[in-house]
């Protein structure tokens, strides 16, 4: 922690105003014609290329998947919508205005959780209110509301380091939740559980969509979690990353996860995305180096 | 040829007890070289081996801490040590947490006094009592000096390093929330340092307390370096003794009171 990064105001949405002209919406996230380079990362002397003109755009509403093998830049990609990471090219745009650094509205689920050890369950999840300059009697409230909607009432006073890695994912999705953001971006949140407890914050983060109608953006490398949840899956591939296809996931029969993990159709996206990355892989740069590249 | 062992369902469901069941063996062992030692010193000075005056007896240096403390004089001293170590120790914090907070989050805050601090971090702090003599007289202010600096240059350093250690991800969290450069400072990293804050309280405590009989050899006329100098002179071994271990005693009773604050303090942190 050298230099903290200056906190730029970040975009302000405001309601989407449907023009006379264009039937449909414009979209939530618009992202055009972004590329970052990393300068000065190990030995690449000329700068290391993440993303390489991605081009993507996410309604209102809608829960979009990304999924790529481990550097294809997925990260790199939310980061620069989440306005954390400054795109070397192009723009980000969230309800038509420019994204210029993080904001409360576009709420982040990380993998390692990145809790408060200090504070207690209510203590992270009052944090966003806090530091809004709500009443503390407000806070709390809010801070109930969302504990109770992740189901852990009975651990409002507890610290992190008392809870399982399931909990601390609940609780860091009630305390994006609490600040009531129109985006929510979850930047490989399920990766570091178990299979078990997996599946069930799968059910959980479809559910919780369901109910508060956020836009989503949910980075995995799980090919299955990101069919099983998404309403589209952006497959990206790299580095430098880019989204190589958007596949819209038409499962017949009900939208929840559990319905979903076990349709036939599954094996033919999963099969369709696998096919993919590897005739990806196979002209990627880093295959010619040997890095392994989705085995 | 031994037979195999057979390793029952019972023995493996039974958790193994720490020492073997038997919880006071660790004390035994500590006991017993406390009176293992104590017990061949005693012998050593009845049995006349060495000169009194080199070695008097544990019990002639029990009888002399007995005497000191009936007449108060133990007691004044280690008050006036007491003060000393914890008016400069004091200082040595309200100046050192705040800079090194400062340094930690401002580039240019340590690259100004970076060059200052790390050419006067390797001077010990008795090189300093010379100067401070000339400085500052012989009264207090030298003797707390020298102890505010030998507490200084560990409470700065380990605060830098707590600020520069805060975990990235919480700040980024923090920012996503909508936090502010005010709130991240104040309920960010602040509280994220406190644990390296306080183990640098306690190296500098620690470190004061070893400047303390330097400190008191400038023309000091009480105090327990003092009175530990005076002994030597008149060639009250006992006294001297009597007063280094009375030293030792304070410093651990002083480093288990911050090592209980600390406790309570960061009872949060994940190990």
């Amino acid at each position: 922690m050298t230099s903290l990064p200056e906190s730029p105001s970040g975009a302000v949405p405001r309601a989407a105003i449907p023009s006379a002209t264009a039937p449909l919406p414009p979209p939530k996230i618009r992202c055009q014609r972004l590329a970052k380079v990393f300068e000065n990362i190990g030995r690449a002397r000329n700068g290391f290329a993440a993303l390489s003109d991605v081009n993507l755009e996410v309604r209102e509403a809608e829960f979009l998947a990304v999924v790529g093998p481990s550097g294809c830049g997925k990260s790199t990609l939310l980061n620069i919508i989440g306005g954390h990471v400054r795109p070397t090219l192009g723009l980000v745009t969230v309800d038509g205005l420019p994204v210029t650094g993080p904001s409360k509205w576009v709420g982040m689920v990380f993998q390692n959780f990145g809790l408060f050890p200090w504070r207690t369950v209510a203590g992270n999840v009052e944090f966003g209110p806090q530091v809004a300059g709500l009443p503390a009697a407000e806070c709390r409230d809010l801070a109930r509301r969302y504990i109770r909607l992740v189901g852990l009432e009975r651990f409002v006073n507890a610290y992190p380091k008392e809870l399982s890695g399931g909990m601390k994912q609940r609780v860091a999705l009630a305390r994006a939740l609490a600040n009531d953001p129109g985006i929510l971006l979850m930047d490989e949140p399920l990766g570091s559980l178990d299979a078990q407890t997996r599946e069930t914050l799968q059910d959980e983060v479809a559910r919780i969509w369901a109910d508060t109608r956020k836009t989503i953006i949910f980075v995995t490398h799980n090919i299955d979690e990101a069919v099983i949840l998404g309403d589209r899956v952006a497959v990206m591939t790299g580095p430098p990353g880019r989204v190589i296809e958007l596949i819209e996931v038409d499962l017949p029969g009900s939208r929840e996860p559990a319905a979903r993990r076990y349709s036939p159709r599954l094996l033919e996206y999963k099969s369709h995305i696998w096919d993919l990355i590897r005739r990806a892989g196979a002209t990627l740069p880093g295959a010619a180096y040997g890095e392994v590249v989705y085995r | 040829m031994s037979a195999p062992t057979i390793v029952t369902e019972e023995a493996l469901l039974s958790s193994p007890r720490p020492n073997g069941g038997q919880p006071w063996r660790p004390w035994a062992l500590r006991g017993a070289a406390l009176v293992l030692f104590l017990g061949l010193w005693q012998a050593a000075a009845s049995l006349k081996l060495v000169d009194p005056v080199f070695l008097p007896a544990p019990s002639t240096i029990v009888s002399s801490f007995v005497a000191t403390l009936e007449d108060g004089a133990i007691l004044i001293n280690s008050l006036i040590s007491l003060r000393r170590v914890l008016l400069g120790f004091a200082a040595g914090a309200v100046l050192g947490v705040p800079l090194g907070l400062a340094m930690g989050l401002y580039r240019d805050v340590e690259n100004f006094f970076d060059p200052l601090v790390e050419l006067l971090r390797p001077i010990p702090p008795l090189a300093w009592i010379p100067l401070s003599i000339i400085w500052l007289g012989i009264e207090e202010s030298p003797k707390i000096f020298i102890i505010f600096l030998g507490a200084f240059f560990p409470i700065l350093l380990a605060t830098v390093a707590a600020v520069r250690n805060v975990d990235p991800l919480l700040i980024r969290a923090a920012r996503s929330l909508g936090a502010g450069n005010r709130d991240i400072y104040l309920r960010v990293v602040l509280p994220a340092a406190v644990p390296g804050i306080l183990t640098g309280l306690r190296v500098g405590l620690g470190v004061a307390w070893t400047c303390l009989v330097a400190a008191e050899l400038i023309a000091a006329r009480a105090g327990l370096g003092y009175m530990i100098a005076a002994a030597r002179r008149f060639l009250v071994t006992e006294v001297v003794i009597m007063g280094m271990l009375v030293i030792g005693l304070l410093g651990v009773l002083m480093e288990a009171a911050l090592r209980a604050i600390e406790q309570r303090l960061t009872f949060w942190v994940e190990k």
